[in-house]
């Protein structure tokens, strides 16, 4: 702490002291100086009385003998004194016996103010009394040099005032010294050691120890200091202590990640959080004051008052509300719990947004009981409902029906078009479900194509409802029968129905459905774009499927596949090649054809096995009649691939580990792929392609014309061989629709350097028109059913003959 | 000794003044100061002298008796110049004082001449220039001394008439310029007027003396003739001449 000099105390002291001591010096040194004045006129007077008295008697004498010499010798020596001017003896006859003269002092400032004061007679006369005197006694006068002494007496008055102040500032300054030294220096170090404690955690020591005033003011201060310090540092670290949890109940009420109302128990909020003010949109200062019902939707604030007194301070009560804030509104789940603070009671309220939380539930209530696609209800809830239904049925006698739906051919949209036109294709054709259904009843999807409708309580009677559920199907297939358009996409999809009503002797949900899922395989089975109840006949074909799936899984361990093989022959009528076909041995069932199993295994996803099996199978034989040798025309046998198989991803290898441990040459090896395989992964089809190609396996398009027939395909992947579809060849008449196509289809093919097959080639006329089209490689029943590959082999040996069927 | 006497003559002359019943009878006082042998103020201030003498004789003569008083010379001088004093003796007759002083007829003379030892030779000592010849002295401040010092003679300053006397016959000054009768006077006072011997100057006056009375002094015009009248008487009685052996 800097004062400034002025304000110490030192020298304000020293300033006193100076004033003081100049004034009383002032003072004393005038009254000095009167009283020097007064002494010197005194000692003036006696000191001229003296040097008179000195000269007397002898300037009588001389007067007496009128002695003018020695009377000069009186006068010189008079004025030889400083204070003597001029000095002259007149005798008792009046004539001036001697008489000596100097020039007077100079007049100076100080003599003139010196004469001032210094009043002093100095013309001095003294009579002599002489003997015989007869006239006037004689004088002796002298004259006083005024100017001298005053200017004498003022330079000692001056010189006495001079050192009086010298003295003065001397002792002010000893003063000042003094003061500084032992009252300012020690005060402005208690100072400093004052502000010091005020200002700094570090306690330093005494700043004053000498046993005395200051000392003893010092050593009580700190004492008492020390003291209050204490107090002050319990009641610092008090204030700190509450400060620290006052901040940290507020830190966690302003952080909280739940909105905080502290309520009076009317409900009036007193105080809130961020979190509160946030959610809620409004600023703190239009919260606080207002009624907690103000912002709720579920409560009134009656209602909330009631609930508020039901709040205790032993247990939180707990209850949901939606708050109602200044932009959005949303679920809150809020806990109250009673606090008393200082006599107060207060009703915290904690309230959290969970409309995430109720989102996720609504969520997850989607996903558990509703399709994601279409937003029909799912297995889960259909079954429920069935349950729920048949159990209400059985009570009031009721009959309902639950209705099995399958789009006929979706399976080859969804390959050939894509997921996204397949699911789109899903949500139309659910949209029109709901349209045409009543409304109390509960539509499905359980996955796929399929779709369920619940017809709750259609009737009291079985033929009522069988009646009433017949009039649904038709309605369903007649609007299932208007094309969908997708995406420029006109699509027609008609649909299978299977019905089965309910309650029936089976009572159980999971039953009823599988009899309407019965129905449906027959509905499918007797064509399509048609409905079927249930009939308790329907259960053994539906079982049939079921066995044949169950024993896929046995064929290949039995060895109950077999592959057969159909030639395929070229212009000159000579085998050039062969497909290899699948043929199952069932046990029970004797033979069975791809066409009842295939699409069970492709379901099933077991049709990989059967591919592998097939693939394998198909190069051993293969390998085998190569060494058993070969015409030359026999150039390779193609082999089905399905796309499940060819999208495996060790196809490649399997195939190459194959071929080399048949040690066969690519080229004798065909695959045949469809379509479908190559919609959804071209690349990873075209690279796969590619790759066996360089083996120089070939490729051959089944099937061609029922699908996409992309051009893309064909001008962009390594393929070699277009089989053209059955379905083109078996009504083939010169100029017909399917002439055309295949025209067109040859054309393309020659276009890109592909050899044609036609499949289904049963009759010469159907050949000789393909032949004209310019087609030269033939498949069919003309030359040869698939046969065991001996009797190929033996076939190979020998020229074919065509049989027209 | 002096203040007694002074007193003692102040009281006196205020007594005669303060009675005037007694002014018939009240005597004249006169002033003399010491001047031997003319006038001689011994240490009690008792004036004698052969003018003192002859004065009072010739007042004593015209039945004025007289007191003599001494004083300081120039004090007299002054006290006769304002008419203080009735009158002094004896004085010599010049030109300033005749404005103050009233003369009486001669009362006695003085000669100014060269003492010399009776050893000394004075044969060529004629005129008072002739003392450049010798070695003269003269007491100092005298009218003597300034005499030689004004006339350009060579001498040696006396402090007083006793070492002049002494430095003649005892030492080698061959003349003291003096006064004749007051050398004399001295020199038998010191016992050496066997010693000596008087030369007068032949170019030297004799200076006569008078009795002086202040002009302005009351009826001193009186007084004087009656001083006159008493001097011619005591001349004419012899009583002069007695007096002039008393003290020679």
């Amino acid at each position: 702490m800097a004062l400034k000099f002025r304000n110490r105390i030192a020298f304000k002291q020293a300033r006193s002291v100076l004033l003081i001591s100049l004034l009383l010096g002032l003072i004393s040194t005038c009254w000095q100086i009167y009283f020097d004045l007064e002494l010197e006129q005194e000692g003036l007077q006696g000191r001229i009385e003296r040097i008179i008295v000195l000269h007397r008697e002898n300037a009588i004498r001389v007067v007496y003998n009128l002695d003018a010499e020695q009377a000069s010798d009186i006068t010189k020596t008079l004025i030889t004194n400083p204070m003597i001017y001029r000095a002259s003896l007149i005798d008792d006859f009046g004539d001036v016996l001697s008489e000596h003269t100097r020039e007077p002092a100079e007049q100076t400032t100080l003599a003139t103010i010196g004469s001032y004061f210094f009043r002093v007679k100095t013309h001095i006369s003294t009579p002599l009394t002489v003997g015989m005197q007869k006239g006037d006694p004689a004088q002796l006068v002298i004259d006083l040099d005024a100017t001298f002494i005053a200017e004498n007496f003022a330079h000692r008055a001056a010189v006495s005032l001079g050192l009086g102040i010298i003295h003065d500032v001397i002792l002010a300054c000893l003063f000042l010294l003094l003061i500084y030294r032992y009252l300012s220096q020690p005060v402005l170090r208690i100072a400093t050691w004052v502000n010091q404690l005020r200002n700094s955690n570090d306690y330093a020591g005494l700043p004053y120890t000498e046993p005395d005033e200051i000392g003893d003011l010092v050593s009580s201060f700190d004492k008492l200091w020390q003291e209050r310090k204490q107090v002050a540092d319990q009641l610092h670290n008090t204030i700190q202590d509450l400060s620290k949890s006052e901040h940290f109940s507020r830190s966690l009420m302003e952080n909280a990640g739940d909105a905080m109302f502290l309520c009076l128990p009317d409900t009036t909020i007193v105080q809130t959080n961020n979190q509160a003010i946030e959610t809620l949109g409004v600023t703190r200062d239009i919260l606080e004051g207002k009624k907690l019902a103000d912002f709720s939707q579920d409560y009134s604030s009656s209602q909330l008052q009631s609930l508020f007194d039901s709040i205790d301070a032993k247990q939180a009560r707990t209850f949901e509300d939606v708050q109602v804030g200044k932009k959005h509104r949303f679920p809150i789940e809020a806990r109250g719990i009673k606090l008393t603070l200082q006599d107060t009671s207060y009703i915290l309220i904690l309230a959290r947004d969970i409309t995430v939380r109720k989102e996720a539930e609504r969520q997850i209530y989607d996903l558990a009981f509703f399709d994601t696609l279409t937003g029909l209800a799912n297995r889960r809830l259909f079954l429920d409902r069935l349950t729920s239904s048949i159990e209400l049925h059985q009570a009031n006698q009721n009959y309902g029906a639950v209705l099995y739906l399958d789009l006929d051919r979706f399976k080859t949209i969804n390959d050939s078009l894509g997921h996204g036109i397949g699911d789109k294709l899903l949500c139309e054709v659910s949209q029109r479900l709901i349209e045409i259904l009543p409304v109390e009843s509960t539509c499905a999807r359980f996955g796929g194509d399929e779709f369920v409708v619940l017809l709750p309580e259609a009737s009291d009677s079985s033929e009522t409802c069988a009646e009433m559920v017949a009039s649904i199907a038709l309605k369903i297939l007649d609007h299932m029968a208007i094309p969908f358009e997708i995406y420029n996409h006109l699509l027609y999809c008609t649909t299978s129905v299977g019905i089965a009503v309910f309650p029936d002797n089976t009572n159980g949900a999971l039953d009823i459905l599988r009899h309407a899922d019965t129905a449906l395989y027959r509905a499918k089975a007797l064509g399509r774009n048609g409905f079927q109840f249930y009939d308790p006949e329907m259960q053994s074909s539906a079982q049939e499927r079921l066995e044949i799936e169950k024993g896929l899984h046995q064929a290949i361990e039995n060895n109950e596949f077999e592959l057969w093989f159909q030639p395929q022959v070229g212009a000159g009528e000579q085998v050039i090649g062969a497909e290899a076909l699948l043929r199952w041995h069932h046990p029970s069932k004797g033979m069975i054809f791809p066409g009842d199993f295939i699409s069970i295994a492709e379901d099933s996803g077991q049709i990989i096995e059967i591919g592998n099996w097939v693939l394998a199978q198909g190069i051993q034989q293969l390998s085998l009649w190569v060494e058993q040798g070969l015409p030359e025309s026999f150039r390779r046998l193609a082999i089905n691939i399905s796309p499940l198989q060819f999208m495996q991803v060790d196809f490649v290898d399997r195939v190459f580990d194959l071929m080399d441990t048949a040690r066969l040459p690519g080229h004798m090896l065909e695959l045949e792929i469809t379509e479908n395989m190559l919609l959804n992964n071209f690349e990873i089809a075209s690279s796969k392609m590619k790759l066996l190609k360089q083996r120089g396996i070939s490729f051959a398009i089944d099937d061609f014309g029922t699908g996409y027939s992309s051009l893309k395909y064909l001008r962009n992947l390594p393929l070699d061989i277009l089989k053209i579809d059955r379905s083109f060849v078996t009504n083939l008449r010169p100029s017909s629709e399917d002439a055309a196509i295949v025209q067109v289809i040859i054309a393309t093919a020659d276009r890109l350097d592909l050899v044609v097959i036609a499949e289904g080639v049963e009759t010469y006329a159907q050949r000789d028109t393909l032949l004209k089209l310019g087609c030269h490689v033939f498949q069919g029943y003309l030359y040869s059913k698939p046969v065991p590959a001996a009797d190929l082999y033996r076939l190979l040996q020998q020229k074919i003959k065509t049989v027209e069927y | 000794m002096f203040l007694l006497t002074r007193r003692f003559s102040i009281l006196t002359i205020l007594t005669l003044w303060a009675f005037p019943s007694f002014a018939e009878t009240k005597p004249v006082e006169l002033f003399a100061v010491d001047y031997p042998p003319y006038s001689i103020v011994n240490e009690q201030s008792q004036v004698s002298g052969i003018d003192v003498d002859v004065v009072t004789a010739a007042f004593a003569s015209v039945g004025v008796e007289v007191v003599f008083s001494t004083a300081p010379w120039k004090r007299i001088r002054k006290n006769l110049e304002h008419g203080y004093i009735a009158g002094y003796t004896s004085c010599a007759r010049r030109p300033e004082r005749e404005a103050y002083i009233l003369f009486s007829d001669k009362v006695s003379e003085a000669n100014q001449v060269a003492v010399m030892s009776v050893e000394a030779d004075g044969s060529k000592l004629f005129n008072l220039m002739d003392l450049q010849h010798y070695k003269v002295t003269a007491i100092d401040s005298w009218s003597v001394q300034k005499e030689l010092a004004k006339k350009g003679i060579e001498h040696v300053k006396a402090p007083d008439m006793d070492s002049g006397i002494r430095s003649v016959v005892f030492r080698d000054i061959d003349i003291l310029y003096n006064g004749e009768l007051t050398t004399l006077y001295r020199a038998q006072q010191l016992n050496l007027q066997d010693k000596i011997k008087i030369k007068r100057f032949a170019d030297k006056q004799s200076s006569a003396f008078y009795l002086c009375l202040s002009k302005q002094y009351p009826d001193n015009a009186e007084l004087l003739k009656k001083f006159n009248t008493g001097l011619k008487r005591i001349k004419a009685s012899g009583e002069f001449d007695v007096i002039y052996d008393k003290y020679l």
